[in-house]
């Protein structure tokens, strides 16, 4: 990996910017110099209760502090990431309410997928969708002036054609939104053909100044042109048209110096291109998960975008590093876990238990980069919000008690280190009946919104609204 | 043989959601699923009036494929373009769905970072000192890459940016801009098909496409390029609105390369083996599989292109013979390959489409083979019966599978609750025909120990009867016009980024397909007669 090196770029129209906020109530600090990144990851398949809960907690444990040893037990899936005890909230209780058909929360891997980061209502089709954007687009649209990517969608070594391989990105018509999954193109797509960004140092300010003016008067012609075009299409094409002219639109705002609603608020930085990736087969789980994850920091660090979600594939096919018996995640783990016969369970919640730990030690090793990478006055660990989550819950195809890790710094916005039972008055059961009991995940989409600085008391589906008590 | 744990599916709720619809053959069928294009009341009465006029005003995307063939066609050579498209999605099991696939917001941030260095590499190959040739080249450029000549305000616009650049630019590196313009235009991003006048025409009102629009038309179709010298002097004269020059171009283009190619693409598409490349077999019981795999992807892909370029519905699905690779060949000791490429099959295997060894293994599992997604297959692909997936309520409970079970007494056993039926009851007894076959295709007598069981019934549909084994079903499939009719709507679907969804679409399209539908046109004369007809160069207009 090559050294890299940050520069502020000087006399770019962009540094001179005066400092204004962007958001109806709540201010920017000032003092922030870098803005905050979130990186939602949602592995497939649910898992273990059993072994993410650490021991000692009670059904009705409302909340208690992480530490190391704490996280250290038998089959721990946690264990791996205890490093980062005070960096941590394990959010027990959510429901995600979306995916509720008839008052009851059973579905399957794509309606889950569709409410995940939406917290949308899932409807029902081929494919599922929602009717609402997911959190990375929103967040992108009003905070990810000044990057080339607003925001992104990667997938991660998960299997097309399976269940692992679902899309969690979409737009405000609740359309689908490709996902990247070969790690050249995602290294392509935020760093560009050439490698580098702006500029490499030293610049004279006369040959940017040139670029940005010839880059101007393209967009200028590419938004005349697209408007033209649209011009001559009926209501429901032009709909097709949309991302691509609001793009044109924003292009020429930005070279224009972001003028009037759009700055980006923090200081440019400028990168040295990261190594390209090499070639891999993308259902080999455990190199794209690294490949992925590096061009993930770089991006973050370089501010070639801020927010992502991914599908972390586990590969319904065997996965002999971790699993070396199991021919079929799907069915002999997954859907072993609710097996009536408790022998025949009790071994596949050890396995997915085994697999999940795998993925916290991936974390691990991400939240390292993330605490090795420098970013402003801090880190980029300091500065980034992780949220690892699932589509099962408390049993597979159950969007009961869908469990929630988020991990990093999230410039304090959170109270982390702790384990947090957001819905402690819900029966033992965690079944329907303990629906009224758990709040929706849209109230976790809330409490992001706000810690990133939108003043926002819904996400999604407005019937669950405000922030997820006990966060902050 | 490892035991496999396997899933009884019990369907709490009363079996498919009601959106299984099986009209019994002959009349029409619920068609494609999947597709979003909106259909308003205009376009829709529009149909009924006009019936070979089966689609709307719209535009579409460039595929990454065909943007990348189309910068080298205006490069005039091989060129890395750099620019890295989104996935396509799939819809239907084609990719190049004209609703869902759209320049992204990242699409354009990457065009706009990436053209510049092609547009270099344009301008550099023109010999121009002075800005009356510059502005020469870049009308050419630009009504190249347009596909039809410029109007005013286009040519006013790029000289405007090539005027902007010229302040500070050499006439070389100015045009280098102006083409930065072209190479990610919108007006070169999307194909038209609009009509001469589009905002003129009234809402509902047929259009005819203009020779511009009905030369790309055809060029992306048949090559996924745009179109060469030949085709545009057609276009540029008009004579491509006369049937007959149309018929020549399409024979003209079909015999290319590039032709056999996208045949090959909707092969896969259609046959859903475009992903069997991706597919992983346990490697102990099928040692074979990862040198196999992608050789027996191309016999498929240049077997449907032959059946396409010089056959019939009926060789689709009794053909005796096959195209594939040396490889495939040698290792399963087909016939030796004649002067057309074709290598003769063994008896169990003369079944075309359904014996296509990539078509087995794709609708397969890891270890054994799948009569559910066969059964599926068949109906979805061949029949254009879709079938939903179950319905969410749905408790699943897992029971250990006795191992002495075949695939089809454990499939049998596991989906015999009535509300499984509902819809296995649709596909299983079709899959369990295939059940000569393992999963990577391969022809057995037994499984498990048993003699196979390939007994299996075809209902509802329109030459419904007991068969035994793949050939039987073949000869059924071949005499069913139901089939025929789906094979053509695959084709449309294929051919036009869009499935027909709504009933006067549906009933146009079987108008113009007809004589395919009942009786043994050959393939490519019923993609020509298409090329030929009203529903290839005109639209409705909608709202």
């Amino acid at each position: 990996m090559n050294r890299r090196r940050f520069l502020q770029a000087l006399g770019v129209s962009a540094a001179s910017l005066p400092f204004f906020s962007l958001l109806e109530s709540s201010a920017v600090e000032a003092a922030t110099p870098r803005p905050m990144r979130l990186l939602c990851l949602l592995a497939g398949y649910g898992g273990s209760w059993a072994h993410l809960r650490p021991p000692g907690i009670s059904r009705t444990t409302p909340e208690l502090a992480l530490t190391k040893e704490l996280l250290t037990f038998d089959q721990s899936v946690l264990e791996p990431l205890k490093a980062y005890a005070a960096k941590m909230l394990l959010i027990e209780g959510i429901a995600q309410k979306g995916a509720l058909q008839n008052g009851t929360l059973y579905s399957d891997h794509f309606a889950y997928a569709s409410t995940a980061f939406t917290g949308s209502l899932a409807q029902r089709g081929s494919p599922w969708l929602p009717r609402s954007a997911s959190i990375e687009q929103v967040l992108g649209e009003r905070l990810g002036a000044g990057t080339p990517v607003r925001s992104l969608q990667v997938g991660i070594g998960s299997n097309p054609g399976l269940s692992d391989q679902v899309t969690l990105s979409y737009n405000a018509s609740g359309q689908q939104l490709p996902a990247i999954r070969d790690p050249a193109q995602l290294y392509r797509q935020l760093f560009g053909n050439s490698g580098g960004t702006v500029v490499s140092s030293p610049t004279p300010n006369t040959a940017l100044v040139a670029k940005q003016r010839r880059d101007l008067s393209i967009a200028n012609a590419l938004n005349k042109s697209a408007k033209r075009l649209n011009a001559r299409l009926a209501r429901a094409e032009q709909r097709k048209l949309d991302d691509h002219l609001a793009a044109l639109a924003d292009i020429e705002a930005r070279l224009q110096g972001g003028a009037s609603n759009e700055p980006n608020l923090y200081p440019p930085i400028t990168c040295d291109s990261p190594t390209p990736p090499a070639a891999a087969f993308l259902q080999d789980v455990p190199t794209i998960t690294n490949l992925q994850f590096d061009i993930i920091t770089q991006a973050f660090a370089c501010d070639r975008t801020r927010f992502i979600v991914a599908d972390w594939g586990i590969n319904a096919d065997p996965r002999p590093d971790v699993l070396p018996d199991i021919t079929d995640l799907h069915n002999d783990v997954a859907h072993a876990i609710d097996s009536s016969d408790p022998a025949v369970s009790a071994k596949a919640h050890a396995d997915m238990a085994k697999l999940q730990r795998w993925q916290a030690q991936q974390l691990a090793k991400l939240l390292d980069r993330f605490a090795q990478t420098p970013d402003g006055d801090g880190t980029l660990l300091d500065n980034t919000l992780v949220v690892w989550t699932s589509d099962f819950g408390v049993t597979t195809h159950s969007g009961l008690n869908v469990p929630h890790v988020l991990l990093g710094g999230a410039q304090n916005k959170f109270r982390m280190g702790r384990y947090l039972n957001v819905a402690p008055q819900a029966p033992a059961s965690w079944y329907n009946d303990a629906i009224p009991f758990m709040p929706a995940n849209n109230s976790l989409l809330v409490s992001i919104c706000r810690a990133f600085g939108l003043d926002v008391s819904t996400f999604g589906e407005p019937e669950w609204s405000g922030p997820l008590a006990g966060l902050v | 043989m490892r035991p496999v744990l396997t899933i009884a599916l019990m369907i709490a709720a009363a079996g498919c959601d009601g959106t299984f619809d099986m009209p019994k053959g002959g009349a029409a069928f619920p068609g494609l699923e999947g597709s979003t294009t909106h259909r308003d009341a205009a376009l829709t009465e529009c149909v009924a009036r006009s019936p070979s006029t089966v689609l709307p005003t719209r535009v579409r995307r460039l595929s990454q494929s065909e943007y990348q063939r189309s910068v080298e066609h205006l490069l005039g050579g091989p060129v890395d373009t750099g620019i890295v498209f989104p996935p396509n999605q799939i819809v239907d099991g084609y990719d190049n769905d004209v609703d869902v696939n759209r320049v992204t917001g990242l699409l354009t941030s990457t065009l706009f970072d990436g053209v510049g260095a092609l547009a270099q590499r344009a301008a550099s190959s023109v010999a121009c000192a002075d800005d009356a040739c510059a502005r020469a080249a870049l009308d050419a450029f630009a009504a190249r890459a347009y596909r039809r000549p410029l109007s005013d305000e286009e040519r006013s616009d790029l000289s405007q940016v090539y005027d902007d650049a010229r302040t500070d630019a050499d006439p070389r590196d100015a045009l280098a801009a102006a083409y930065s313009v072209v190479l990610q235009s919108p007006e070169f991003l999307y194909v038209t098909e609009l009509g001469e006048d589009a905002t003129s025409a009234a809402p509902g009102s047929v259009v005819v496409l203009t020779a511009h629009e009905i030369a790309a038309e055809l060029s992306y179709l048949f090559t996924g390029a745009p179109a060469d010298a030949a085709l545009r002097r057609a276009a540029d004269t008009g004579a491509i609105l006369d049937p007959d020059e149309r018929e020549r171009q399409a024979l003209r283009l079909i015999q290319t390369d590039a032709a056999r190619a996208m045949f090959g693409k909707f092969a896969a598409e259609w046959a859903e083996v475009a992903s069997v490349e991706d597919k992983t077999k346990d490697a102990t019981a099928f040692p074979e599989w990862s040198q196999l795999k992608a050789a027996i992807a191309e016999e498929t892909r240049s077997f449907v292109s032959a059946v396409i370029l010089s056959g019939t519905p009926r060789d689709l699905f009794t053909a005796d013979w096959t195209v594939a690779p040396d490889s495939v060949v040698t290792a399963f000791g087909l016939g030796p390959k004649g002067a057309d490429g074709r290598s003769a099959l063994p008896p169990g295997m003369r079944a075309g489409i359904l014996t296509q060894r990539s078509v087995l293994a794709a609708h397969a599992g890891v270890v054994d083979d799948s009569p559910i997604k066969r059964g599926h297959f068949v109906r979805s692909r061949l029949l254009c019966q879709p079938i939903s997936p179950p319905a969410p309520t749905l408790q699943i409970t897992e029971t250990p599978t006795d191992p002495t079970l075949t695939v089809r007494e454990r499939v049998t056993r596991h989906t015999s609750g009535a509300a499984c039926q509902g819809c296995h009851s649709q596909m299983n007894p079709i899959g369990f025909g295939f059940s000569g076959f393992d999963a990577i295709g391969q022809q057995r007598a037994t499984d498990r120990g048993k003699p196979v069981d390939a007994t299996g019934k075809l209902e509802h549909t329109d030459v419904d009867a007991d068969f035994d084994g793949l050939e039987a079903l073949g000869a059924l499939l071949a005499e069913s016009e139901q089939a025929r009719a789906c094979f053509a709507e695959q084709w449309f679907r294929f051919a036009h980024g869009t499935a027909l969804t709504t009933e006067s679409e549906r009933y146009g399209f079987a108008e113009s397909t007809k004589e395919f539908t009942r009786g043994e046109q050959p393939i490519l004369a019923m993609i020509l007669s298409l090329v030929r007809s009203d529903m290839f160069t005109t639209r409705c207009k909608t709202e």
